[in-house]
Formats: structure tokens, sequence, C-alpha cells
């Protein structure tokens, strides 16, 4: 059995505490990640699957509950030990690109890595690997909001990767990138899953995308509605399973 | 709803962004009733005859002073207005998407700043009363004029209104050209820019602005008199806006690339810093070229004690504009970077390093702006002090007034600018 890398233990995350109007995001979510797990979440918007991820990956502090990660509970580390645990261990995939303005796609890219000490002369060994690999090479001596969209994805996801993480969250990493370019990250993915034993965390709201995964999490009002496995089915037969529970509501309109 | 309570309505909701602004009109409104109370004061008129020997030409240099200084408050104006309207594209382009006419857009922002206008008139008339009362006194006590400093003539007062209201046209103007010229792509993408594009007509290589500024303070060391201070400290801070568009990118550049790539606070500061100066780099020069020329005037004048007096009054006014609209530019970018340091954060930094950056981008750029024009002022006033005889007192006095300011202006800046960044923190962001 794979060590248990992230244990969220009946989550409730409520914004707004003490106003007015306080949105329950979370309710009593619960779920175990080990090691070499490859999860993707899905839900309607408004559903709670980025305060889920949010609050899983130490983003956020839930309201009620436990988050452990590496068997410590997040709200007994210091400031220190979970900016430590973020540039070390996890590798940031968000759904608006988050690079950095002033700094030029290199230098974004680097950041994880100035972060953790490496010397200057392996930064830029490291940046420029990682940015041939994600073909963002010719890029880096532009500002991000001199690339395009799809550009700045890849610059997003190339800084991810640098530090070689043990987790990456990714939330709808592939919402700017064209058919072709959004299965290579998936198979990119894959293969750091197979291969490498990396964890990957990621939300989506495409079917085809979410079937790269070996479990889904469908989450509805702040709940997990179903649980998803892809065990030992094909990616096809996975894939329709996949479509069947995202459409459940659709499909109860024409019964009804 | 009518397009006046809109506009109305949307002021009130970015309150932060309206009051800041109308501050900034009010300080400058109170500068320009100052200066016209100087011209129009009629007690300091009558001095010279009562005093005689001060004045050897018909038209008083403290009074053009005093006009060139109302001239540099009515710049300000429109700097400061081009500046807010920029910031609203977003505003105006969802209007003109909504289906709003080039006159309802223009009408609306008329309107936000036709109140605000009056609101700062109100306050910078209060203030600059206030200020005229302890200017009068200042002046009488220097020239030993007896005379009553509760004096504020009528005639300031219109002139006042006069110039402002010459400002609201040109404002008019600026704001319906502004909306007329832009369409919705380009007022969508303005917010977000960050790399300006090269717009000098005349491309010069960028040695040419270090050769300007190195100019000007080989020449103070040239051949002396009173008169080349000011061409000296004209020509010589003219380089540094130039130097701070052209020359600091490539210098960033390179020290980035060979040491402080490696380094966690100074990558980002750095980066920080470069943006800040680029963006404001207009008021970095202005300020430059206008502390140094006031200072050469008043070395000048150091024998005409009303010129003096007014030229001093004039340099504290000047500087503290100037640096109220700095800060005035920082606040407001400083709105627009709550997310990149929440990225930060996200990726590891922590409170204590996010500060360090906060603290060494602000630090950083205040020594530009102050040490910059510093030198070409320290060497003006030690040449004065060798050649003119000017005393110890007013060189320490002048260079009190400048890094004092500047000092006040860097804790202010640093603490609206955390403070801006660290509630996002706190709060956080939800994407749902």
């Amino acid at each position: 059995m794979n060590k248990e890398i992230l244990v969220a233990d009946t989550v409730t995350k409520i914004y707004g505490v003490g106003t007015k109007n306080p949105v329950t995001a979370l309710k009593d979510v619960s779920l175990t990640m080990y090691e070499g797990d490859f999860i993707c979440v899905m839900g309607p918007s408004g559903s709670g699957k980025s305060t889920f991820i949010n609050n899983l990956s130490t983003i956020d502090v839930p309201t009620k509950g436990k988050v452990f990660i590496n068997g410590k509970e997040v709200r007994t580390m210091g400031e220190n030990e979970i900016g430590q645990f973020r540039y070390k261990n996890l590798g940031f995939i968000f759904q608006e690109f988050n690079l950095l303005d002033s700094l030029t796609i290199f230098e974004n890219i680097a950041v994880p890595l100035t972060l953790s000490n490496v010397p200057l002369k392996e930064i830029k060994e490291r940046v420029k690997a990682v940015a041939k690999k994600l073909d963002v090479d010719v890029l880096l001596e532009k500002y991000p909001n001199e690339c395009s969209g799809g550009q700045r994805q890849r610059a997003a996801i190339a800084r991810a990767l640098v530090t070689n993480p043990k987790l990456i969250v990714a939330d709808e990493p592939t919402g700017n990138l064209d058919s072709k370019n959004s299965h290579e990250l998936l198979q990119l993915f894959k293969k750091l899953n197979d291969e490498e034993g990396v964890s990957i965390l990621m939300v989506t709201h495409d079917s085809m995308i979410a079937s790269y995964s070996q479990k889904l999490l469908y989450i509805k009002d702040g709940e997990i509605a179903e649980t998803v496995e892809k065990n030992d089915l094909s990616q096809k037969e996975y894939f329709y399973k996949i479509v069947d529970v995202n459409s459940v509501e659709s499909q109860k309109l024409f019964v009804d | 709803m009518g397009n006046f309570k809109f506009s109305m309505k949307m002021l009130k909701k970015e309150y932060k962004k309206s009051t800041v602004y109308t501050l900034t009109l009010a300080l400058v409104t109170a500068a320009t009733f100052l200066f016209f109370n100087i011209i129009d004061n009629t007690h300091l008129m009558d001095a010279p005859q009562q005093t005689a020997q001060w004045f050897y030409t018909t038209m008083p240099f403290s009074t053009m002073l005093s006009f060139l200084i109302i001239v540099f408050c009515a710049f300000m104006i429109i700097f400061a207005n081009n500046f807010y309207v920029s910031r609203k594209t977003n505003e105006i382009a969802i209007m003109t998407i909504s289906g709003s006419t080039f006159i309802n857009v223009t009408l609306y922002l008329i309107y936000q700043n036709v109140v605000m206008t009056f609101i700062a008139f109100i306050i910078g008339l209060i203030i600059g009363s206030g200020l005229s009362m302890f200017v009068n006194q200042l002046i009488y006590s220097y020239i030993n004029y007896q005379g009553s400093f509760f004096y504020i003539p009528m005639n300031a007062i219109f002139d006042t209104v006069v110039c402002i209201l010459a400002i609201l046209f040109a404002q008019l103007v600026y704001i319906s050209g502004f909306v007329y010229r832009k369409d919705i792509s380009y007022l969508l993408s303005q917010e977000k820019i960050n790399v300006s594009q090269d717009e000098r007509i005349l491309k010069f290589p960028t040695w040419v602005y270090i050769g300007v500024y190195i100019f000007g303070i080989a020449s103070l060391a040239m051949q002396y008199s009173s008169l080349s201070v000011i061409f000296s400290c004209f020509v010589g801070s003219m380089g540094v806006g130039g130097m701070i568009k052209y020359n600091f990118p490539r210098f960033f550049y390179i020290i980035k690339d060979r040491k402080w790539l490696a380094d966690k606070l100074k990558l980002i500061s750095l980066s920080n810093l470069y943006y800040s100066l680029r963006r404001a780099y207009v008021l970095v020069g202005l300020y430059a070229v206008s502390s140094s020329v006031m200072i050469a005037i008043m070395i000048m004048q150091k024998d005409n004690p009303r010129e003096l007096i007014t030229a001093f009054i004039g340099f504290v006014v000047v500087l503290l504009l100037l640096l109220a609209s700095i800060i005035y530019k920082y606040i407001m970018e400083a709105t627009t970077r709550k997310l990149f340091f929440y990225n930060l954060y996200k990726m590891g930094y922590t409170y204590k390093q996010l500060k360090g950056i906060i603290k060494q981008e602000v630090i950083s750029f205040y020594s530009i702006l102050l040490g910059l024009p510093m030198i070409i002022i320290f060497l003006s006033l030690i040449q004065a002090y060798i050649h003119q005889d000017i005393t110890m007192t007013f060189i320490i006095m002048i260079l009190v007034v400048q890094i004092v300011s500047g000092i006040l202006a860097c804790i202010l800046t640093y603490i609206s600018y955390k403070k801006n960044v660290f509630k996002v923190l706190k709060e956080g962001v939800r994407y749902e």
C-alpha cells in the first residue's frame, strides 16, 4: 500500500462567517490521497471544486475539520514550514494563469527554484530544460502579457513542474489550451504519474481530460456526490462512466 | 437610472480611488490659491515702496515664479486626471459595450470630474487659506513688514476659480478625446498592460541620457555663476527620466541574470521596482528637474529676501505636490498587485518575505528618486557655498526638507502598499 500524502477529515469551509449571509462552500468532505494517485475533481460551476483543492493544498484553511499532509495537521504547521512544503513538494497550476506580470517567463519559471535556494547555474539549466519540454523556450525573455493564452498556460505548467514536485495541484489546467495541446499535457501528467510516481489532484470540466485519471470525485453543492474509480476499465469505458455521472442531472430533467 | 445618478453611484462605490484623487486635486488647488495670494497680496505690492531697494524690475521675480508654480499646478491636475481616467478604461469599455453613446460616456466622466473638482475646490480653499496666513506671516517677518497676516485678497479667490474652470475645460477636451479615440478592445486591455511601447519621435541611443546627466554634473564643476547653476541643474536632471526609462531596464536585466535570479527577495523586488519606475518615470524626472532648479533659483536669489522666501515656499510646495502625486500613483498601482502577492504566497513565500519584498522595492524606489537629483543638488550647494557665501544653515535646511519629505513619503507608501496587499492575503481570493 502506498503512503498517505494528503488526508482531509470532514472538512467544512464557510465563507463570510459572522456576516449576514455566510456561504457554505464545502460540507464535511473527507478524502485520503496516496502517493501515486491521480484524482480528478468535477462538478457544476460553484459546486466547491476550487475551494476543495485550495483547502487540501494549504492555500485556504478549513472552517471545520482537519487536513493532514504527510501525517501532520496543517494547522499545527508554522508559516515557514507550510511555505517550505509548498515550494518543495507542490506544483500549482491554476485556472487563471497566475504568472507574475513584472517578471519575464524565464524568471516566472525560476521562482520556485529560487525559493528552494538552488544555485544560479542550476536554475538556468533547469528552467531551460523544462521550457523546452513545454515548448516555451522561445518565449523566455518575454513578459506574460506579450504571450498568448496558451503560451501563458504552458509557462505556468513549466513553473509547476520545474521543481519536480511530488504532488501536482491543477485547477482547469487545459482551460486555455487547444485539444492537441490539452492531450499532450495530460499525456505528460500520465507519464509523470506512471513513471515517476507523482500524485496529481486536478479539477476539470472536460470529461475526456478527466478520463486520464484513476479516480473521479463528483462534487455537488459542496459535497462529494459520487466517486468513480477506473480500476481495470479502459480509458474509453472510464470516459463513458464519467460522461454518465456528469449528465445525471440533465437526464433527470427528461425523466421528470 | 439617469446618467448623473449612475455616475454618482459609481463614484461612491469606488470611494477609495475617488477620495485619493479628490485629495490630490484639493492639494493642488490649495497650492494654486496660495500662490495667487502671493501675486494678489496688495501689502506685498506696497512693500517695495515702503522699503524701496528690493526691486529693480517692474515685475517682481516672485510674481513670475508664483505664476510658473501655478502653471505647474495646472499641469499636475491634468496629469492626475489623465492617470485617473486611464484607471477607468474597463468601466468605459463596459459602458460602451452596454450601448452607451460617446456623449453618455463623456458626460458620465465629466459629472464625476465636476463633483470631485468642486469638493476639492472647497477643501483646497480652506487648506489654502490656512497656508496663506502661515506664509504671509513667514514672508512679513522675513522682509520686516508690519501687516495683518489674516488677509485673503478677493482677487486670489477669483483667479483660482478662473484657473480651475480653465483646467476643467481642458479636462473636458481630454476626456472627450480619450473616449472618442479608443476602441473597446484597447480600453479593455489597458489596465493590464505592463510593457509600454517606445513612442519616442527621436530615438537617441541609451548612452545619451547618461551623458546628459553626467554633463550636468560636470558643468557644475566648470566655470561657476549663479545663472550657470540653473542651467547645470536643468540639464543634469533632464537625463534622469530618460535614464530610468531607457537605461535601467538593461541594467536590471543584467544584474538579475548574473546574480539576483537566485535571490528570492531581490528577484521579485527588483522586477517590481523596474515596473514602478517605468510607470512613474515622468514624475521621477519632474521631481529631479523641479527640485534641483528650485534650489538653483534660491541660490540665485539669495540676496533678495522676498524672492528667496517665495522660492523657498515654492520649493516646499512643488516637492510636496510631486511626492503626493507619486504616493497617489503608487497606491493606485498597489491595488493592481493584490493577486500578484497572493500568487507569491501560494508558491511558498511567507508573510515576512513578502513584507521584505515590499520594503526593498519601496526603499529602492525612493533612494533612486532622491539619490539621482541629490548628486546634482549637493554639488550645486557646495559650489554656491564656495563661490557665493551661502550659509551652512541654508544648505542643511534645504537638504533636511528634501530628505525628510522623501523619507516620510517612503514610509507612507510602504504602509499603504503593505495594507493593500496583505488585506487580500488575510481574506483570500474566491475563484468560484
